[in-house]
């Protein structure tokens, strides 16, 4: 169909002017309101549409809350209302809009009738546009702080363990030779001591090291690591974790393992702190090409769907955004009375380029 | 150490429960006899589990790793108030024993530590700045081998 005479078209414009969801805002030279369409009056506060209806210079003001410039999200510097003559296509403008607040927009502001210096101002909603992107965004922060972090507690818990830790053991070492020497029992009882505090501190050294990344996760894969880390729990928290693992010394992508290791840890941490029991199960396998984790204990549950995070909630979320790097799945089903299951699923995935491999 | 087998601990531990009306009372002591020098509850009255036999105190943690740390008293008039809940696994004693109230002081033998006396109650402020002087002021400056004393600042760099 073609439009032949000039009287559709102008119909043809007149719907689009009235019934488009863009907002519509036609200006005298002066910055005055002369029209706006149905979906501009749907945004603006009732009571500024009166006031820009009496046609207030620049009465846009009362609603516009900036535009985004480089340096600033919401700006008013060289905004375009200060040079009407140009033409301005695609920008981000906020707008006060009528009960939702401030909201972001796609802007384009057109001169279109040079002589009367009459111009146009389109918006498009971009809500929607800029919560995706703003997800998107968080996620990959969240995915890139936590890689960082990863790293640089293996970077410490290293440094400690062949550091620190070793040159502690060799002064231990001349410490006991002394004691076989010509020394009168005063200074023995002062060497034995000595030797005491000595290992005690040794021991809190590779236990702060354990505790920022184990080593033997890097060494050993995930059995052994989490074996260390029952053992750990036992001895400083007398918690029971009854490991049910099928993967022997099998060894996975670094990546894999260091999410596998930090939500079982995650997960029997939450169990040690809201579930009020002692002990505790976790069970590893691997079926068809899936690495699967179940913790799970017999405790007081919690609502999954519905709860009140008695911590900070971000325990959860943590674990969340991990499984999510990798690919996997995470479910938790929990009850009040059937205690609490937290299960992870991860897609093993068989070649991969080895430069990914941050963490062995 | 000298002196630990002959001093009947227990039977020490035991009688302090009942002469002030404890629920808890524990003694944590560092095993020299072993290799290990690891501290641990070593005697306990009034517990409610045998919880407390699995754990090794590291310096600085919990209740009795604090003490023996600082070398100073610990006095929680009221767990609920004072500590965090949140934080509260990071006290398994307190916990496993739930205890509301409680005490621990470290015991010397020389200028270390050698080991820990926790005292509570289940109860909400039962333990308070009082109980707690009576309590120290009835051991008296020993407790079998060791001494009550509070490390002074000079004490640490030795």
């Amino acid at each position: 169909m073609t439009l032949s005479n000039s009287e559709s078209l102008t119909n043809l414009l007149q719907k689009l002017y009235g019934r488009t969801t863009e907002a519509m805002f036609f200006f005298a030279a002066d910055g005055q309101i002369l029209s706006m369409n149905e979906a501009a009056k749907e945004i603006i506060e009732p009571g500024i549409y009166k006031k820009m209806l009496e046609g207030d210079a620049r009465s846009i003001c009362l609603t516009c809350r900036g535009y985004t410039s480089e340096e600033e999200q919401m700006t008013c510097v060289s905004c375009f209302m200060s040079h009407p003559q140009e033409t301005l296509t695609s920008f981000q403008l906020y707008l006060e809009t009528r009960d939702l607040g401030v909201l972001p927009y796609s802007a384009t502001y057109q001169v279109i009738d040079k002589e009367q210096q009459i111009s146009v101002l389109m918006l498009r909603n971009l809500t929607q546009q800029t919560q995706t992107q703003e997800v998107l965004h968080q996620k990959l922060r969240m995915q890139q702080v936590i890689l960082a972090q990863e790293n640089e507690r293996k970077r410490i818990s290293r440094e400690l363990h062949d550091g620190v830790a070793q040159e502690m053991l060799s002064s231990l070492v001349d410490l006991r030779v002394l004691k076989y020497m010509d020394v009168n029992d005063k200074a023995l009882e002062k060497l034995r001591q000595t030797e005491g505090s000595l290992m005690r501190l040794l021991d809190e050294i590779r236990h702060l090291s354990v505790e920022l990344r184990p080593a033997v996760l890097d060494d050993f894969g995930l059995e052994a690591a989490f074996r260390t880390h029952i053992k750990g729990l036992e001895k400083n928290y007398g918690l029971y974790v009854h490991l049910d693992s099928d993967l022997k010394k099998k060894r996975y992508e670094g990546e894999i393992e260091t999410v596998v290791y930090r939500i079982g840890q995650e997960a029997i941490l939450n169990a040690m702190k809201y579930a009020e029991v002692e002990d505790v199960y976790l069970s590893l396998k691997e079926t068809k090409g899936i690495l699967q984790l179940q913790v799970f204990d017999e405790g007081v549950g919690f609502d999954v769907n519905n709860f009140t995070p008695q911590g900070t909630g971000l325990g959860l979320y943590g674990m969340k955004e991990r499984v999510e790097l990798v690919g996997g799945d995470l479910t938790i089903v929990s009850g009040a009375q059937t205690g609490t299951k937290v299960q992870v699923e991860i897609p093993v995935k068989k070649e991969r380029a080895t430069n990914e491999n941050h963490n062995r | 150490m000298k002196g630990q087998q002959s001093f009947n601990f227990q039977s020490a531990i035991e009688q302090l429960r009942e002469t002030f009306q404890l629920d808890f009372v524990g003694l944590a002591l560092v095993d020299i006899s072993k290799k290990r020098h690891e501290l641990k509850w070593r005697y306990v009255s009034g517990n409610l589990s045998t919880r407390y036999r699995r754990i090794v105190l590291q310096s600085g943690r919990g209740v009795a790793g604090l003490v023996f740390k600082m070398g100073k008293p610990i006095m929680i008039e009221n767990v609920e108030a004072q500590l965090d809940p949140q934080d509260l696994y990071n006290h398994p004693i307190v916990l496993f024993e739930k205890l509301k109230s409680f005490g621990a002081m470290p015991l010397f033998q020389g200028d270390h530590v050698q080991g820990v006396l926790l005292i509570g109650y289940r109860k909400s402020n039962k333990m308070t700045e009082e109980t707690f002087e009576q309590f120290k002021q009835a051991i008296g400056k020993q407790f079998g081998p060791f001494y009550l004393k509070e490390r002074m600042k000079d004490d640490v760099i030795e």
